[in-house]
């Protein structure tokens, strides 16, 4: 599955990446999972103002996701 | 009660959003606006040559509504109108609009002062500045976050 990411998270990992990942998953694991495959870009994944939207809707890493679920991270936003 | 917000992606006329702000709010005692502009220079003093800001197909907009319907539902205002750009930007070029009208003016103020720190925070935008010390990502700065903080 694709999954996709914003902000600063694309300067360091480009703006999508496939994962091959059983569903249901939760976010957490995919977390895990993107950090053991892109250990330069821990740093970012780990941050708790990353946020993981599921379907266009902010979720928790305790979300579940299922297959064909559009998967996204967002960077710290800022507008104005 | 009036609630308008847009994204841009090509342009942002301020005067035109004002005029269209003053027309809809006949009646109104106070108008206050407020235009945030594309810097020449980054944090670090060094020339800004493009600002860009990009945006989610469907989360920008909606936070875009959200936070004017927060502000129009908050504080005793008749119209709020926001408009955002989005995409490439030169110094100079305006990124944002607010304009608030309300019976008195000090609702106004405060409103549009809410309405930036919202916006500065949560409004659904990732920025970059391009120049001479290469690509940046902006994100807020803890006195934008302070600020934020201060409607709560």
């Amino acid at each position: 599955m694709k999954v996709l990411f914003y902000g600063k998270l694309r300067g360091v990992l480009g703006s999508e990446v496939d994962v091959s990942i059983e569903t249901p998953c939760t976010v957490a694991a995919l977390r895990t999972l993107l950090v053991a495959e892109h250990p330069g870009a821990a740093e970012w994944l780990q941050d708790r103002r990353v946020r993981a939207v599921v379907g266009d809707t902010f979720v928790d890493d305790t979300h579940q996701f299922a297959t064909g679920d559009r998967v996204e991270f967002l960077a710290p936003v800022s507008g104005g | 009660m009036t609630v308008v917000a847009k994204l841009e992606e090509r342009s942002l006329d301020p005067p035109a959003e004002l005029a269209e702000l003053m027309h809809t709010c006949k009646g109104a005692g106070a108008v206050v606006t407020f235009v945030g502009l594309a810097r020449a220079k980054s944090r670090a003093g060094d020339t800004v040559d493009v600002l860009v800001l990009d945006h989610h197909h469907q989360l920008t907009a909606k936070s875009l509504q959200s936070i004017a319907a927060a502000a129009a539902e908050r504080f005793a205002i008749s119209h709020t109108r926001v408009v955002h750009r989005c995409g490439r930007m030169r110094c100079g070029d305006p990124i944002v609009f607010v304009g608030v009208a309300s019976p008195h003016r000090r609702a106004a103020f405060e409103a549009a002062d809410y309405l930036m720190d919202r916006l500065k925070t949560e409004a659904v935008f990732w920025k970059r500045e391009e120049g001479e010390s290469g690509t940046n990502w902006i994100e807020p700065t803890e006195t934008d976050y302070a600020d934020r903080r201060r409607w709560e």
